[in-house]
């Protein structure tokens, strides 16, 4: 079990930030569906889309520092240039091509996890509340949002769930094999807000059965989650504690979200790392157990006064620095915990073990 | 958490926002009247902080020329003993439970900085590079010093009992036998065990810097009198009144500061010996490495030791430090 953190930029007071407070690994907001060179805010210049040589200059970049790449994070399905791989259009086979040329590019420079979103109406906030000391976390009122007449660009008026699954079972079907032949693992963070339908829209990964669906249509390490453990705490009814264990062991957990909510939907809001309904400790030895050797990285981050803007999700600098001594702590205690054994008096231990 | 030398609002918000729970200040800007710090002086700084929703649970250190000759021995010992029984007793009637102080003068602290990984810097001591000046003008031996200390116990004990304010002692730092031509005290587990035996009760305890008892020679090794020894003995007697929780590279006569996690200590291990044996104060974050686009104080630093010391709470007794939201 290791600690990263999500950038967008991979600027030096990040890099060196990283390197500083032992945030070894890295993931990038980068991947198909990007308007910039990774790991910056450069436009590309004359491409359509970074290639292999743009991602062979990120991961040397990063190494520079001393850091691993540990994978690649974005979203194309909020881009109504892609709507038609969610809704079955016309380009589809098309596009199909373009993102599998994308993620051979980014495999074959050396990126072995891409995590990625099948949300066309985005992740959903309404304002955010106060919490501890003034501080804010985003929040969610399906009350106030419910009826939102908000529209996205390319989402068809209508749509059926059903036929949403037939199309990402052809896509899931398309990427897997490629992506087992480039040693790329891919996999799907859920709609967040998890909620059956949203602009009438239906959210297909809401639920533990869904992913089980999803996992179902083609069984592979390389068909995977992206395990945003917010989310699914977020999700009505479930146990996040059973589905951690479950997809540990099933070993599909590609990299885990470690942040934490007060509740489930449809009323929600986000908390500091510790103050949520979810006890991290507990959740954290259950990865232990079922066996997790991935990473926890901090993802969204109360907004601090006072603080300083970080390149990457919700939460500045500080903020986000008390989330990763937190987590570090957290791995640091819940793998000594094991080492050393149940209650024993510590003095007595000679070198680490126990006497 | 703690805060030297001010009272800004940044700061307080930002405690208050992490879930600080007990807040020190070192050294707060109360005026120094005769000699003294007022009651109605006291009164306004604990109000500052309740105003921001936290507890002012110490006050650490007095300016240091309101106690320099009482701690090494000088020709206004008397008048700054009294002064200083004084002070205590205002402390105690402002309602701060706790005053704790530094046992050392003069004030010599580190010979520099060193690069603890890519840029960051620890403090740094290094006694090969020292040459600290001599600072006192009268004779000052070693018995003297004990006797100055020795004092002050047998005086203050019975003043803070009555007040209700727990009095605790911080080491010398760095911990050496002599600093600026001043004999120390306070630098080995030995004289702290001797220090809580002058007057056997729970008004004269500790602050268990463990920064600087990591530092004190031995504290490295495994031979009964390890940190882990040390933090065991006063704990198990009930005199550790808080904890700076810092790490290090190691002991006298060379070292320096690293962050939380990286230093020699295991600080899991000593978590747990502190829970083991029913320690029931509270653990700060101390110095803490400079780092890239960091604060002077260090709040990027501090939130990022201050995570970690929750989790390790939180694990350790296994108990979370806050109701669910």
């Amino acid at each position: 079990m290791r600690q990263s953190w999500a950038v967008s930029s991979v600027d030096d007071e990040v890099m060196r930030t990283s390197a500083q407070y032992g945030v070894e690994n890295l993931i990038i907001y980068t991947g198909p569906g990007t308007k910039t060179l990774p790991g910056s805010k450069e436009p590309l210049q004359r491409k359509k889309r970074p290639d292999y040589e743009d991602y062979l200059a990120l991961i040397s970049r990063v190494k520079s520092f001393g850091l691993n790449i540990e994978g690649v994070e974005g979203g194309f399905s909020l881009f109504p240039e892609y709507s038609d791989i969610i809704f079955g259009g016309p380009r589809r086979d098309e596009l199909i091509e373009e993102m599998l040329d994308h993620v051979r590019d980014m495999a074959r420079a050396g990126i072995r996890i891409w995590g990625y979103q099948w949300m066309p109406v985005s992740v959903w906030r309404t304002a955010p509340v106060s919490i501890r000391g003034g501080a804010y976390g985003t929040a969610y009122d399906h009350s106030i949002r419910s009826e939102d007449p908000e529209w996205y660009p390319g989402v068809p008026d209508s749509q059926d769930e059903e036929a949403m699954w037939k199309h990402l079972e052809y896509w899931i079907k398309a990427l897997t094999p490629l992506a087992e032949e480039e040693g790329i693992r891919c996999g799907i963070h859920p709609d967040d807000p998890p909620m059956p339908e949203r602009g009438k829209v239906p959210g297909l990964l809401r639920s533990f059965d869904a992913y089980k669906r999803l996992l179902s249509i083609y069984p592979s390490d390389y068909n995977a989650i992206e395990f945003c453990q917010g989310t699914f705490s977020e999700m009505g009814g479930e146990d996040i504690y059973a589905m951690v264990d479950y997809f540990v062991r099933e070993n599909k957990i590609l990299f885990v979200h470690f942040r934490n909510v007060n509740r489930q939907i449809p009323i929600f809001n986000e908390e500091f790392i510790n103050t949520g309904y979810v006890d991290m400790k507990r959740i954290m030895r259950v990865y232990r157990d079922a066996g997790y050797t991935g990473t926890f990285m901090d993802d969204h981050c109360p907004m601090l006064s006072d603080d300083t803007d970080f390149p990457g999700n919700v939460g500045g600098y500080r903020s986000r620095l008390f989330a990763q001594g937190y987590i570090q702590g957290l791995i640091e205690s819940v793998t000594k915990e094991q080492e050393y054994g149940g209650p024993v008096r510590m003095s007595q231990i000679e070198n680490g073990s126990v006497s | 958490m703690g805060l030297n030398g001010s009272l800004n609002a940044e700061a307080f918000r930002f405690m208050a926002q992490l879930g600080v729970q007990d807040v020190v200040l070192n050294t707060p800007p109360v005026p120094v009247k005769d000699g003294k710090w007022e009651l109605v002086d006291l009164v306004g700084v604990k109000n500052r902080v309740d105003e921001f929703g936290l507890k002012l649970t110490a006050i650490e250190n007095t300016q240091i020329d309101m106690r320099h000759h009482m701690i090494a021995g000088g020709p206004r010992f008397e008048e700054q003993l009294e002064n200083m029984l004084e002070t205590i007793k205002n402390i105690g009637n402002a309602g701060i439970p706790v005053y704790t102080m530094s046992w050392r003068y003069p004030r010599f602290y580190r010979t520099g900085h060193v690069d603890v990984g890519w840029g960051a810097l620890g403090t740094a001591y290094d006694s090969e590079i020292e040459a600290w000046p001599n600072v006192i003008d009268w004779d000052f031996s070693l018995s003297s010093a004990w006797e100055c200390l020795e004092t002050w116990i047998k005086e203050a004990t019975p003043v803070a009992e009555k007040y209700g304010v727990r009095l605790g002692l911080h080491p010398v730092d760095p911990p050496m036998e002599i600093v600026g031509g001043v004999p120390q005290l306070l630098f080995n587990f030995e004289n702290y065990k001797r220090l809580i035996d002058i007057v056997d009760s729970p008004y004269n305890s500790i602050l268990l810097c463990q920064g600087s008892f990591a530092q004190m020679l031995g504290a490295d090794c495994d031979d009964g009198e390890s940190i882990y020894d040390m933090i065991e003995y006063f704990v198990q007697r009930k005199r550790v009144l808080y904890v700076h929780f810092r790490n290090v590279s190691g002991t006298v006569p060379k070292f320096h500061e690293t962050f939380v996690n990286k230093g020699y200590v295991d600080m899991y291990k000593a978590m747990r010996i502190y829970y083991e044996n029913d320690f029931d104060g509270f653990f700060m974050d101390d110095h803490v490495p400079h780092t890239v686009g960091d604060t002077e104080w260090g709040h990027r630093a501090k939130a990022y030791a201050n995570g970690y010391i929750q989790s390790l709470i939180e694990t350790v007794t296994d108990t979370p430090l806050f109701d669910p939201k």
